[in-house]
């Protein structure tokens, strides 16, 4: 009743359908996968392909894309100090983003799998809700945080430590605080599924052979967890380089990074074969982190 | 006394004392720009700043103009379609990888999940590019095409995981009883995997939603998407509305989490 199709002519169409199908497997295959295949095919894989190719093109004096072939972006992005010292900044807050996101992360999630919380479920709710909110929101608090006269210093201030400002905006420290908190739910999250899949069994095994707590962790859990920390690592280390809200609205132009670098080039240099090349390098970055640690895992095992 | 003192304290650190209070700061760590926001809303004076009274103004301002509210329906449509087309595609999908074997079926397992690993501003330019010459950048169906393809992935793993787990063994007392394929998939099998299509849909709808580095290349003068608005707000003339438009993005986030974990508990909403 509650199924238009389990009625009377409905349930007769479903079974010839159900008839046409049976035998055409792969018939059924395809439309099943199909809609989601084109769909990736169209706005995903072609788009990505047609980024490659303008960031080989050039631009006349008018800003139409000519199609000759030219290396010109590339040569200029790696000619150009000022590229080049953004990539390398971009790579180096990435890294210490994820130093920081990954200590305060392991903690976090050992401390919700193994110590079994009364909370767990509310905390649960307060890892994941920053990350449903958006990043947007989350720069715009971290932006009133960190100013000159933001809280921090506001509160500063008040508690007479009034001439220590501490400055965040447009800092490097700032955009690695600010996207450190943003990255951390996700590292959480794929640290408590990595220590979750570990054997409590191990540990008390180690702890009924004498092994005191912090050498139960060090000799046993530490190292069953470090290949997920590997993964998250590499993860955060690529959504980290592709910072974007914090990194405008915390660094400002005095801290560039690349993402927006890549905006700048298109909406206001209107350069979009340069800003092309600019997502390639980002993207190939981030694919060639990927591809590191697919190695170093294969590897290990 | 200084003994029992240190007693009682190793008792408190045997029991993870300090790591209760230091998970418990990192909590904090996370959450703080929201809570800023929500002090910063209630800010009776015109400048953004701490607030030295107690005012809902700032929230009638939001409600009562037009382009913020022309921002949250555009964003609430997008994501909505979004959000539904992402469900059923990702979930035929899914279907299809945990039942049968096909030939392209790792490429495209992986595939279908790699959006996740692409930096979005990459995928946005690559979008504006296509979309450009075909002159349908700025309207609601790039904005449609673009969340679709960001929050497939989430269905897809979502959904796969709710599969990979289930029992089949109810679909096959189905069959046997005489209900052919397709009604036992939607007599059976998705009433059974109701609560990962919810969480899948809850997911995909709160992503698109907060999408600002795919969207910003596609809005058009009429697509203007919340973030979009507030990254342009914040750009150029920062007033306390952002912050009302802040916590009704934080509400809102709040309602769909509130009715997931009332629906599917909490665990099963993030897959814990």
């Amino acid at each position: 009743m509650d199924n238009p199709i389990a009625d009377g002519g409905g349930r007769q169409l479903s079974g010839e359908l159900a008839n046409y199908f049976r035998g055409r497997k792969g018939v059924t295959i395809t439309a099943l996968v199909s809609p989601v295949a084109l769909l990736l095919l169209f706005s995903y894989v072609v788009p990505v392909a047609i980024l490659a190719g303008v960031s080989f093109l050039s631009q006349d004096a008018r800003g139409a894309i000519t199609p000759d072939f030219t290396l010109g972006n590339f040569v200029r992005f790696f000619s150009d100090p000022w590229f080049l010292f953004t990539l390398g900044r971009s790579i180096r807050i990435a890294f210490f983003v994820t130093l920081m996101a990954i200590t305060l992360g392991y903690v976090a999630a050992y401390y919700l799998v193994f110590k079994q919380p009364r909370l767990f479920e509310f905390y649960l709710i307060l890892v994941v809700a920053p990350v449903l909110v958006g990043n947007v929101v989350r720069a715009f608090g971290w932006q009133m945080l960190m100013g000159d006269s933001g809280l921090v210093n506001t509160f500063l201030w008040k508690l007479g430590l009034g001439e220590h400002t501490l400055r965040f905006m447009y800092t490097e420290t700032g955009i690695i605080i600010a996207d450190a908190s943003t990255l951390l739910p996700l590292v959480i999250l794929i640290l408590m599924g990595v220590l979750t899949r570990i054997d409590p069994a191990y540990i008390e095994a180690a702890k009924a052979l004498g092994a005191s707590g912090r050498r139960a962790f060090m000799n046993v859990t530490l190292p069953l967890s470090l290949s997920g920390v590997g993964a998250a690592s590499v993860i955060c280390f690529t959504l980290a380089l592709g910072t974007f809200e914090i990194a405008v609205l915390i660094g400002g132009k005095r801290v560039q990074m690349i993402a927006p670098l890549v905006y700048e080039q298109i909406t206001y240099a209107f350069n979009w074969t340069m800003g092309a090349a600019v997502a390639m390098v980002l993207l190939v970055v981030s694919v060639v982190g990927i591809v590191i640690h697919d190695i170093a895992f294969r590897s290990k095992k | 006394m200084k003994l029992s003192l240190r007693l009682r304290l190793k008792r408190w650190h045997y029991r993870g004392g300090l790591m209760t209070i230091f998970s418990i700061a990192i909590f904090i760590f996370l959450c703080i720009p929201l809570i800023v926001a929500l002090i910063m809303s209630v800010n009776p004076e015109a400048t953004l700043g701490y607030p030295k009274g107690f005012s809902l103004k700032w929230f009638g301002v939001l409600l009562n103009d037009e382009s913020w509210m022309g921002a949250y329906r555009v964003s609430i449509q997008s994501a909505f379609l979004a959000a539904l087309l992402a469900l059923v595609n990702g979930t035929l999908f899914a279907f299809a990888n945990s039942r049968f074997k096909y030939r392209l079926k790792g490429p495209l397992a992986t595939l279908a999940l790699s959006p996740l690993g692409v930096p979005g501003i990459v995928l946005g330019v690559g979008l504006l590019l296509m979309l450009n010459p075909l002159s349908i950048n700025g309207t609601m169906s790039a904005l449609v095409i673009a969340f679709t393809v960001i929050t497939v992935p989430y269905v897809v793993r979502t959904v796969g995981a709710t599969l990979a787990v289930y029992d089949r063994s109810v679909e096959e007392a189905a069959l046997t009883l005489g209900a052919n394929e397709i009604e036992t998939f939607f007599r059976i099998t998705l009433p059974m995997i109701a609560p990962g299509l919810l969480s899948a849909t809850i997911l995909a709808f709160v992503f698109a939603f907060g999408n600002l580095q795919v969207a910003i290349f596609l809005t058009g003068i009429d697509t203007v998407t919340v973030p979009v608005l507030m990254y342009s707000v914040l750009e150029f003339e920062a007033n306390p509305t952002i912050a009302a438009a802040a916590v009704l993005n934080i509400a809102i986030v709040t309602v769909a989490l509130v009715i997931g974990t009332r629906m599917v508990g909490a665990r099963n909403l993030l897959r814990f």
